[in-house]
């Protein structure tokens, strides 16, 4: 699954790159149509796996330990990352707060008057997004299915809740939604704790 | 963001009050297969006719990998770790 991601995604790339700017156009409309009908398609699974909302209340406010654990984890990387550039560390940290909301990360960043680390994080967080496509299956198989949600950060609610419901049970699925939900309403707050 | 939540919400209620068939079930599971992938390849044009990225990925792109590799990484070892902690445990028992 990983290497068809891989190769669809790529394909999709070079599309966009060299197509007719009217056809990448609503391709790229198609997609927002696209995630709406994977999502509805998810939804009817959860509904039809009716334990589902019993198993996530058993972990009660324990479930925030996944959305904390991604931030910390996305820290952690954004200050390790800025010391191996030589940037400064609170760069780096506001780079990687986007948790994988691309479009807010760089315009909040570029706003702040760094239009290079607005570039950087909007980069990374849109890397951030593929690296989950093709990583999933992965961390299911290798390490378990809550570090599936991991990687996913804030999208975990909307583009890549698909692929994690795929590879995973509903009761992961909602789980993933729910600190999907938790770090995009971090986000806005925690990028300008750092500029 | 609202329209997320309500095509979830009203898929939840399709499938939780029964109102698909076994087979149209299998359907939709397979059908699932075919939106991800047809939502990875829109994804893939976005990024592709994005001027901005293909403008840059030469200069920064390096920097940003490192930033989104690390970022991952970090997210998946404190998940894991906590998962391993606190919530896979009271599975076990």
């Amino acid at each position: 699954m990983s290497l068809a991601i891989l190769v669809i995604l790529g394909l999709g790339i070079l599309a966009g790159v060299y197509m007719p700017v009217g056809i990448s156009t609503v391709l790229d409309q198609a997609s927002s149509m696209m995630l709406l009908i994977l999502l509805f398609s998810v939804g009817i699974d959860l509904g039809l796996n009716r334990q589902v909302f019993g198993q996530v209340r058993q972990l009660g406010f324990r479930i925030l330990l996944i959305p904390f654990g991604v931030i910390l984890g996305s820290l952690c990387g954004g200050a390790l990352a800025a010391l191996i550039t030589q940037m400064q560390i609170t760069e780096g940290l506001a780079i990687v707060s986007g948790l994988g909301w691309y479009s807010l990360s760089g315009i909040l960043l570029t706003n702040a008057g760094n239009p290079i680390g607005g570039t950087i994080s909007f980069l990374s967080n849109v890397f951030r997004e593929m690296i989950t496509f093709i990583a999933i299956p992965f961390l299911v198989k290798y390490l378990n299915a809550y570090s599936a949600i991991a990687p996913a950060g804030a999208t975990a609610m909307d583009t890549t809740l698909g692929m994690i419901s795929k590879h995973t049970d509903g009761k992961i699925a909602v789980i993933a939604f729910v600190s999907g939900v938790i770090c995009t309403l971090v986000v806005p707050v925690l990028i300008p704790l750092f500029l | 963001m609202w329209k997320i939540f309500l095509v979830l919400i009203v898929g939840f209620l399709i499938g939780f009050f029964g109102l698909l068939k076994e087979k149209q079930i299998k359907i939709n599971s397979r059908l699932q297969t075919v939106w991800l992938l047809l939502l990875i390849f829109c994804m893939g044009v976005s990024i592709g006719r994005n001027g901005e990225v293909i403008k840059n990925l030469p200069v920064l792109g390096g920097k940003a990998l490192l930033f989104a590799v690390l970022a991952v990484i970090g997210s998946v070892a404190f998940v894991f770790a906590f998962s391993k902690l606190f919530l896979e445990k009271e599975e076990e028992k």
